[in-house]
């Protein structure tokens, strides 16, 4: 069931309204809410619906036994099964197939023939997310972060709660398991937050997302030699825009549906195009996934607690993980590995650069302190400006990475970017004006979103209903026919 | 409203049933102005919780409302919710805290109510301008006698709003953004 559609439309109404009636009643409302988000993941696929409880059983024993026991020993060997498990499910239906391809190219290289156990496995969906999000749960229960959820009913609806059950935000259990216990409440301010953050979403992944892919992106990807450089200069970009409006649209209609069910998550997506430097991308982009990968895994690992080498090889390593996490296929892992290494090496520049005295000393006052202050000033507006156009340079060469399906295709898309003979055919007016329109829409006061939807919160009942209306009828006019998948259902 | 003083510490709050014995909440947010001529009050709650600061916030609760004040608006505290939850006991009844930002019961209906309204008249807008996608998608359901019916039902319909030409508006737009589309450079 996807957001943008009829089916989930009326499926959310009815949530809401019986949702809403059990206010009183917490514990009932609860199941109610987990028999919804149970419906809605078996919508795609009812087998898998065992798999969701599987999981959450299993994290919810591994949180039970960590409670009752206190020796280190027995600790770390509860969270590191129940961690081991929860990878080798994901494991087995992300990347066994990959693997068995990959181990089949290396064989035939070497002219070894084996018939190998290759097995069709459906991918289910969201598993990267609830994995981890388990996961999350277990290891801070080690940590004695959070507590143990005494309650099933809380810890299944916690990973399967439908707003991010197929894909994020990854939310903390201790961000969202006391809101599970406190009594449910709806303010205006969250009813204004979630109308705005749901006519954002959809607007971006609907006419944005959809526009660029089914009028450009596709086509560049799909034959690259077909097209000049100009097309795929602008079909890069287009890439990078319409991957951050169809993920932060799926993040922005998540949690704008869970603020109207009376529940808070962090925002996911901070206008990650606007960075000056790639450490500040990744604050700035997927922000549940990277602070993830920081508290479990780069932290774990040593963080930059163990020399300087030691501190690069950590940030590579989460990298290349983070990578794979994305999907079973070489190019994954390269843009892993790209981003790791760029990550590094920036650090290890910053550490070269030596630190300006001026903002510590002072300017000093007069004519020299003035011309001392503005050419300071000066230099870091210049600054940014190369640091934002080298980040997002940076990480939309490393898009062709991600959305290449194969080397192949990164190598010809590289190829016909030398290739500036060919005048446009692909990056119309429109094109132009969706990609850097949206592009120019990163610079933005950064909570634009909140206090619109703060301006609506102040709203009655029928002009809210106006505006909801008036939104939704003018995205459905604008938008391409059909609905596209989202990206990040893959993963 | 005014309220006399009596012996035991009540502010003045919202809580409009003055039943005896009924809770006083107190909705705690930043200080509020006081009447006319009366001295403003803006107490500042320290935030982080420390040893003394349960019973340092009830001192000052306590030193806002003194016995022989008359208040015709209730006094605002903010406070902690850290704070009185490590020493709820300072806080003694008839106090119920309300904390900030977080609605109460009956907020919490009214403002369901004005979701319920928007959606609803959100909804009787999609079906009156842009009763064609209705049409698409009901004739996706599987064959039987009831989806026939709501089939021919939102036909019907559909007939009613092209007659007034209010499909109009949604196909404006499309053509807009075709048009968009098709420029070159």
């Amino acid at each position: 069931m996807l957001f943008p559609t009829l089916d989930f439309a009326l499926f959310f109404m009815l949530v809401f309204i019986v949702s809403w009636e059990l206010r009183r009643h917490f514990e009932a409302r609860k199941i109610v809410l987990l028999a919804a988000s149970y419906f809605f993941y078996g919508y795609w696929d009812w087998r898998f619906t065992g798999l969701l409880a599987a999981s959450s059983l299993l994290n919810f024993g591994a949180g039970h036994l960590l409670q009752r026991h206190e020796e280190i020993g027995t600790r770390k060997l509860i969270v590191g099964i129940a961690v081991g498990i929860n990878l080798s499910v994901l494991g087995f239906f992300k990347y066994y197939g990959f693997f068995l391809d990959s181990l089949t190219d290396v064989l035939v290289r070497f002219n070894i023939e084996r018939d190998l156990p290759f097995l069709e496995i459906i991918l289910p969906v969201g598993i990267s997310f609830f994995t981890f999000q388990g996961i999350s749960y277990v290891v801070d229960v080690y940590r004695r972060e959070v507590k143990a959820s005494t309650s099933l009913v809380d810890l299944c609806l916690y990973i399967s709660f439908f707003p991010q059950l197929v894909a994020g935000p990854i939310v903390r259990a201790s961000e969202f398991l006391p809101q599970l216990t406190a009594p449910p409440r709806l303010s205006r301010a969250q009813m204004g937050q979630g109308v705005a953050l749901i006519l954002v979403g959809l607007f971006k992944k609907m006419v944005i997302a959809n526009y660029l892919a089914t009028e450009i992106v596709d086509k560049v990807f799909f034959d690259p030699s077909a097209y000049g450089a100009v097309d795929l200069a602008v079909g890069v970009y287009a890439y990078a825009i319409q991957i951050y409006c169809d993920f932060s649209g799926y993040s922005d209609i998540a949690i704008g549906i869970a603020a109207l069910l009376g529940y808070r998550f962090q925002r996911n997506f901070d206008q990650p195009y606007r960075a000056k430097s790639l450490r500040e991308f990744w604050r700035r982009w997927h922000i549940s996934l990277s602070t993830w990968l920081r508290d479990y895994l780069y932290k774990p690992l040593g963080g930059s607690r163990h020399g300087k080498f030691a501190t690069y090889r950590n940030i590579i390593l989460t990298m290349v993980l983070g990578g794979i996490w994305h999907g079973a296929a070489w190019t994954f892992v390269l843009w892993g590995v790209f981003h790791g290494v760029a990550i590094a090496t920036e650090r290890f520049i910053v550490q070269l650069v030596p630190q300006r005295t001026y903002a510590v000393a002072g300017y000093g006052a007069g004519k020299v302190g003035r011309i001392l202050e503005l050419s300071d000033s000066g230099g870091r507006f210049i600054a940014g400006l190369a640091g934002f156009f080298l980040t997002f340079n940076l990480v939309c060469f490393s898009w062709i990475l991600f959305r290449s399906t194969d080397m192949e295709t990164v190598f010809m898309m590289l190829q016909g970017l030398t290739d500036w003979s060919v005048g446009p055919e692909l990056a119309t007016p429109f094109i132009s004006l969706l990609v850097f329109g949206t592009l120019a829409a990163q610079f933005l006061p950064g909570r634009w979103v909140d206090k619109t939807g703060i301006y609506l919160s102040r709203l009655d009942g029928i002009t809210l209903g106006v505006v909801l209306g008036a939104g939704l009828l003018f995205i459905e006019a604008v938008s391409p026919e059909g609905v596209a998948p989202f990206i990040y259902f893959q993963f | 409203m005014a309220a006399k003083k009596t012996k035991s510490i009540q502010l003045k709050t919202k809580n409009r049933s003055r039943r005896a014995g009924s809770k006083r909440k107190i909705i705690l947010n930043t200080p509020e102005k006081s009447q006319p001529g009366a001295k403003k009050s803006t107490t500042r709650i320290p935030r982080k919780r420390n040893a003394l600061g349960v019973k340092r916030v009830a001192r000052i609760i306590r030193k806002n409302v003194s016995e022989t004040e008359e208040v015709a608006k209730p006094r605002r505290v903010a406070i902690n919710k850290a704070l009185y939850e490590n020493s709820p006991e300072e806080f003694d009844a008839p106090w119920v805290i309300a904390y900030r930002d977080e609605p109460s019961e009956e907020q919490t209906s009214r403002n369901r109510g004005h979701m319920l309204l928007a959606i609803l008249v959100a909804t009787l807008m999609l079906g009156v301008f842009n009763s064609n996608a209705l049409v698409s998608w009901v004739r996706g359901l599987p064959a039987g006698d009831i989806e026939d019916r709501i089939i021919s039902t939102t036909e019907i319909w559909n007939g009613w709003m092209e007659k007034r030409g209010l499909d109009e508006y949604m196909a404006a737009a499309r053509k807009y953004i075709e048009n968009m589309k098709e420029a070159n450079w």
